[in-house]
């Protein structure tokens, strides 16, 4: 067998487990997320639209919406990650899936951390600039809630990318 | 400007008995995506994972891993 043999062998080998196993749960944990903030986006647009933003209690019946909406998407995510991958083992084949996590996955999450850390402490700052400058409370927690999201948004898309570029 | 550290996997995998990227990850506790990133040079090892792939081969690191240095001269013989 040649080198250029062997590659094709390789090359037919990764057509079957293009990604690895933390690689799709990255995937999961994108559509997880947009699903979620699209839901919580359209409630706090309702919130806008029936004058619960610009109410007395606006915040606290906003928080107690939060706080379904953070176990729900751990929840969601979940029952996707498992979804996932018993869809990836029917759709490849697979009969030994592999689940492990290398030091290859651990740098990729470390700097997927630090995106999400940045837009995070950006958004926080907005928020408190926002507040600054006479903005409602509601508005602000928001920002708050929607700065968690986005950096979340934002590391899983790097560790996409970075996942991506280095195969 | 093409990697400072190269390396002879590929090549040494051939010689090994055609042993698969598979194979390989999987005696170095790793996966193939890794074991493919580090033959492009897309992914640089620690130096731990580097002497285990090098174990693999029965070979010392500097057979399986070479650095250049900036004067265009490498390390490894």
């Amino acid at each position: 067998m040649s080198y250029i043999e062997l590659d094709n062998l390789n090359s037919m080998d990764r057509s079957l487990t293009p990604m690895s196993h933390e690689e799709r749960n990255t995937i999961v944990g994108v559509i997880s997320n947009l699903l979620v903030n699209s839901y919580f986006i359209w409630r706090v647009h309702m919130m806008f639209v029936d004058g619960t933003s610009v109410a007395p209690d606006g915040v606290m019946i906003w928080a107690r919406e939060v706080i379904w909406v953070i176990p729900g998407g751990i929840i969601l995510t979940i029952v996707m990650v498992i979804l996932a991958n018993i869809l990836w083992a029917i759709f490849t084949g697979e009969t030994k899936p592999s689940f492990l996590v290398d030091e290859r996955d651990r740098g990729i999450q470390i700097n997927g951390m630090a995106t999400t850390m940045v837009v995070t402490v950006l958004g926080f700052l907005a928020s408190i600039a926002a507040l600054a400058y006479g903005i409602s409370n509601f508005i602000a927690f928001n920002i708050v809630f929607f700065s968690l999201a986005l950096g979340s948004l934002s590391g899983d898309l790097s560790k996409l990318w970075l996942y991506r570029r280095s195969c | 400007m093409p990697p400072r550290i190269t390396n002879h996997i590929r090549r040494l995998r051939f010689d090994a008995a055609e042993m698969t990227q598979k194979d390989l990850a999987e005696a170095v506790g790793v996966t193939r995506q890794t074991i493919m990133a580090i033959e492009n040079a897309k992914y640089f090892p620690t130096l731990e994972l580097a002497f285990k792939i090098a174990g693999v081969f029965n070979k010392p690191l500097d057979q399986v891993f070479s650095y250049e240095l900036e004067t265009s001269k490498s390390l490894s013989p």
